[in-house]
């Protein structure tokens, strides 16, 4: 399919329980085209935020490596990962995540840089996702949906190479949950982006490219 | 930045609690320095205001003027060696009274020569060296307040040794009284009559000659202004205590600031992790941290400074209040610093927050 956005080689990860380490995450390798849609399932506690969180440069892992867009992020400064999350990954966390004190439209335009004003106007952004409704609004007024659809938007604004989605379906009912689900893969195409998505919600999978299985720390391909 | 503004904004109920606290507090502290000042100017305004640079007196009295003793060939020798002028200076405490009252008035006698470049400016009458009476008495313009008027007789308490009010002047304070400016002649009947034997000699002399150092004179010493100022009995420790008191305050408000901050801060501890983990650098949200703490004590320090000035023109004339503004900006300036500084208590805290802290949980 083309160039490789994002890849994860050989990651290992364990957590302190207790005396004993448990390992998370065992060698786990994945890549990720441009274009390309990822899901991830599996039970409850198997590791898929932890995996998400490794890839998206807000936790080490214990041994591996993480390569954005050819570069390998693994040995680099905390500055420059924080870098990179504001430049090269949009996250779209489980619950939204938005600051209380923005509204809808600064949600974004706070956060976008100056070369990306043009290339996505924060406007057609919200207009894109129904939101212009609600673009003076802050957080506290808007329902559910909305919020994970401006938290979305904001995952778009500064034209990430990856987009990585931890259960943003969680909150939403069957439809709407859904639609959030299509419009990151209307993204994904239109943008030749690379998104990893991780999910509970048997439904949305036939959106994907591909579907992994995290069981046990390994991740098998469906 | 525009962020931390927002969020001013957003949580406006919140700000302006811990607004009218700093302003509370920040009041106080000024209001306290305008009566330090007070205090202190009714300690030594006299001679603050006085037209004399150095003072000399003598050694044995260790820098305090009402015990020194300067005898009249030392003043001699000086007037004849000095190229520049040289006057004298006594200082005494006594009573006053109003013919026919009974009432003492306290009053600190300043005995001048008439004419010398320390007599007082006045505010009202002529100097002593124009006045055509025997006793010339040139009075704190807080006389007025008892009823003394222009060509007045008002009479020493010890001696019956009559004056004639000739002027007045304002701000005229010593050691907590109102001060009287009397001519050194005036001053020598005042003490003949109350010791016979007493020999003319003075509490200091006076000069705005820096030649005064190059004399080879005994017995003596050359104090500026300022030693004179600080050896007044009482200044010193009333000066020093309230001063600390009032920086004392300024530092604990400057804190209070800081720690509600930082407990704001832990309260908003997952939306700093949410601005990290979308790639907000912790330069930019230090900024934003410096920006809103400066901010609002600066608008408690403003708020303060004009409920203050506001306040001290309500204030009655006796009381003891008086705050210059270099002062007030001092002490505001000292504040708005201080407080910044405590703020660096959130941003170490905030360094410390895990962006993972985003991932999954409840909002
Ligand atoms: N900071 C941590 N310290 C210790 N253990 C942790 C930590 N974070 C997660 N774990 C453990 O690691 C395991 C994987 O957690 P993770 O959040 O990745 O699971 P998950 O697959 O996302 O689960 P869910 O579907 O419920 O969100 C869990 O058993 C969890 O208890
Ligand atoms: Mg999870």
């Amino acid at each position: 399919m083309g160039n490789t956005l994002i890849e994860l080689k050989n990651i290992k990860k364990s957590y302190k329980d207790g005396d004993a380490y448990r390992e998370i995450l065992k060698d786990i390798n994945l890549s990720v085209d441009a274009g390309q849609l990822v899901a991830i399932v599996g039970p409850s506690g198997s590791g898929k935020s932890t995996l998400l969180t490794i890839a998206g440069l807000l936790l080490g892992a214990d041994s591996g490596n993480v390569i954005i867009d050819g570069n390998d992020m693994t040995k680099r400064k905390q500055s420059e990962w924080t870098k990179l999350r504001k430049n090269h990954i949009g996250f779209i966390f489980q619950n939204h995540q938005l600051l209380p004190f923005l509204t809808a439209e600064e949600q974004l335009s706070s956060f976008q840089k100056k070369e990306c004003k043009a290339l996505m106007p924060v406007d057609e952004l919200l207009l894109n996702l129904g939101l212009d409704k609600v673009k003076k609004q802050y957080p506290a007024k808007m329902s559910g949906g909305e919020k994970q659809r401006v938290a979305i938007a904001r995952a778009f604004v500064n034209n990430p190479d990856v987009i990585l989605a931890d259960e943003p379906t969680a909150s939403l009912d069957k439809e709407r949950g859904r639609q959030v689900v299509e419009m990151i893969r209307a993204e994904v195409k239109k943008h030749n982006k690379a998104a990893i998505m991780v999910t509970h919600d048997e439904r949305v999978l036939d959106l994907a490219d591909a579907v992994y299985l995290l069981e046990d720390g390994v991740l098998v391909k469906q | 930045m525009k962020m931390a503004l927002k969020e001013l904004r957003y949580n406006k109920k919140k700000y302006i609690l811990i607004e009218v606290i700093i302003l509370l507090l920040m009041f106080m502290v000024l209001f306290l320095s305008g009566l330090v000042n007070g205090l202190g100017r009714a300690v030594t305004s006299s001679i603050e205001l006085m037209n004399g640079t150095y003072f000399v007196i003598s050694d044995s009295a260790e820098d305090i003027i009402t015990v020194s003793n300067i005898n009249a060939e030392v003043y001699e020798q000086v007037a004849n060696e000095l190229a520049g002028e040289v006057t004298t200076l006594d200082i005494q405490r006594m009573y006053l009274q109003k013919v026919g009252e009974e009432e003492k008035i306290n009053v600190t006698y300043f005995a001048i020569e008439p004419g010398s470049f320390i007599e007082p400016e006045l505010m009202e009458g002529i100097s002593l060296a124009e006045a055509d009476v025997e006793n010339p008495i040139i009075l704190d313009d807080d006389y007025m307040l008892e009823g003394i008027e222009l060509s007045d007789t008002v009479i020493d308490s010890s001696t019956s040794i009559e004056f004639t009010v000739v002027g007045f002047s304002k701000n005229q304070m010593y050691g907590h009284t109102s001060v009287a400016f009397i001519s050194t002649d005036s001053y020598t009947s005042i003490r003949e009559n109350l010791n016979p034997h007493y020999e003319v000699s003075y509490h200091a002399l006076v000069t705005n000659d820096e030649g005064i150092h190059d004399l080879d004179l005994e017995g003596v010493v050359i104090d500026d202004k300022q030693t004179v100022i600080e050896n007044i009995p009482s200044y010193s420790a009333e000066h020093t205590t309230i001063t600390m008191v009032v920086w004392l305050l300024v530092i604990i408000s400057s804190v209070i600031i800081g720690v509600f901050y930082y407990i704001m801060t832990i309260q908003k501890e997952k939306q700093f992790a949410v601005m990290k983990s979308i790639g907000i650098s912790m330069g930019q949200i230090s900024i934003m941290i410096v920006c809103q703490v400066c901010f609002v004590a600066c608008i408690g320090a403003l708020l303060a400074n004009i409920l203050n000035t506001s306040m001290s023109f309500a204030l009655p004339q006796t009381m003891p209040y008086h705050l210059e503004f270099t002062d007030a900006l001092g002490v505001s300036a000292a504040f708005i610093v201080i407080s910044v500084f405590s703020s660096l208590l959130s941003i170490i805290k905030v360094s410390k927050v895990d962006p993972m802290m985003v991932i999954g949980g409840e909002q």
